[in-house]
């Protein structure tokens, strides 16, 4: 499948996946952020510059249901989308417990990238919900493991 | 290609990508509240597949309750039953006691006016990068909306306003406890005026340009519209005074909690015309 193709459906999955959370529960949505995990994991398995890409993309289509600054959350996830790719080229992350450790950092680096490009250049108040904005690295990282295994199972299936 | 452009293609590209972000935000400036056209596309595209979404789960949820779930259905009838009984009475009391006072066709506009003059939305998402920002809500242009018109949860207390962008079938709805919102409100008890502003950081507002020697506000105390800022008619409710404070500054730190509840925000009533035929 075409990197453009699989991106398209990566950003639908994700935005339909953020929809039906949202029906869930809104508070919710403050730990759990599933185009962070998307994009961690676009980076990690297509390449850096195909992370870097959809991190933009997502952040758009973020950002155009967003009352922010248009571009805010595709700038901290295109950086969170180019080094999840750059620094799985550079170093084995795929062990389960290595792959919780990375992932779970890359959720808090596109956390504090949005909080800091938030609070500091654009003056921008960020919701702390009670301390559960504070969640969303460790819930990104469960969730990100989970997902990749899953994917690496299904990937390995289909190359029997 | 230069053998260096080659070699260093993907940082370029990178930077190249950091560099149209640093540009679209740069151009919001000069555009100020209105979205850019690229805003505008991608909310356009994408609200469709976020009201299908809102649809599969509402649907599901309908056959839940309407054909599994039928627990204590018997005694939620008896009870909006009652209620229903009780609004009429009431409904007919007001309208003998307007009648008192207006001729009869004075009083058929009136009512006709009021009849028509809010129009009910399902809320069908929600900001994802601050929930206390805004939702986005299943009528737009084509249901007649338009900017700034009130939005109000089932109780009559204040969410927001309608704000862009707003699409033929969805709209976006400013929440009360956006940075950028303010409303003209009024204590219920003392009347001290002042300006409601939405605090997103933590699902708060302040009650502002309420001076440091003012000693007439309590906590605990309702806040209302005041109707001054020509979007919210007077006499809503818009949030209790949580806390107040003194610092350095010539005004009171007053902390106000809004009576936005996201567990109550299934629908919401939107002001499509003002009571006094203005709109």
């Amino acid at each position: 499948m075409k990197p453009i193709i699989k991106g398209g459906l990566t950003i639908l999955a994700a935005f339909v996946l953020t929809s039906a959370l949202r029906q869930l529960s809104v508070p919710l949505l403050l730990c759990v952020n599933v185009f962070t995990v998307a994009v961690i994991l676009f980076g990690l398995i297509e390449g850096e510059l195909q992370g870097a890409v959809l991190g933009m993309a997502c952040g758009l289509v973020v950002d155009s249901f967003s009352l922010g600054i248009f571009g805010l959350s595709g700038l901290a996830h295109t950086v969170t989308g180019f080094l999840s790719g750059f620094i799985s080229r550079k170093m084995n992350v795929l062990p389960m417990g290595r792959l919780f450790v990375f992932t779970g950092l890359m959720g808090g680096l596109d956390l504090g990238l949005w909080v800091l490009l938030s609070a500091v250049f654009f003056s921008e108040g960020f919701p702390w919900g009670g301390g559960l904005l504070l969640a969303q690295p460790l819930v990104t990282a469960a969730l990100g493991t989970v997902v990749y295994l899953i994917y690496r199972r299904i990937k390995a299936r289909h190359e029997r | 290609m230069p053998r260096f452009l080659k070699e260093q293609k993907k940082p370029l590209i990178f930077a190249g990508l950091l560099f149209a972000q640093l540009v679209l935000v740069s151009i919001q400036v000069p555009l100020g509240e209105e979205p850019s056209y690229l805003e505008k596309a991608v909310f356009f595209v994408f609200a469709p597949v976020q009201r299908a979404v809102h649809g599969l789960f509402a649907g599901a949820g309908r056959i839940w309750d309407r054909y599994i779930y039928l627990r204590r259905v018997e005694t939620q009838n008896q009870a909006l039953r009652d209620e229903l009984f009780h609004l009429r009475q009431t409904n007919m009391r007001l309208t003998n006691a307007l009648a008192d006072i207006q001729e009869t066709k004075e009083l058929e506009v009136t009512l006709a006016t009021l009849q028509k003059s809010f129009l009910v939305a399902a809320v069908i998402g929600v900001d994802a990068s601050n929930i206390y920002k805004s939702i986005i809500i299943d009528k737009g242009s084509n249901h007649g909306l338009t900017s700034n018109m009130p939005v109000l949860d089932r109780n009559g207390n204040v969410v927001g306003r309608v704000t862009a962008p707003i699409s033929l079938q969805e709209a976006t709805v400013q929440l009360l406890t956006d940075d950028n919102s303010a409303i003209g409100v009024l204590s219920e008890t003392n009347k001290v005026v002042g300006q409601l502003v939405g605090d997103a950081r933590g699902g708060r507002c302040l009650f502002k340009y309420v001076l440091a020697t003012n000693e007439l506000l309590v906590e605990g105390e309702e806040l209302l519209t005041s109707g001054f800022d020509k979007i919210f008619p007077p006499g809503l409710k818009a949030g209790t005074i949580l806390s107040i404070a003194i610092d350095s500054s010539l005004f009171k730190r007053i902390v106000v909690e809004p009576h936005l509840n996201f567990r109550e925000l299934g629908h919401v009533a939107v002001i499509t015309q003002r009571t006094d035929g203005t709109r």
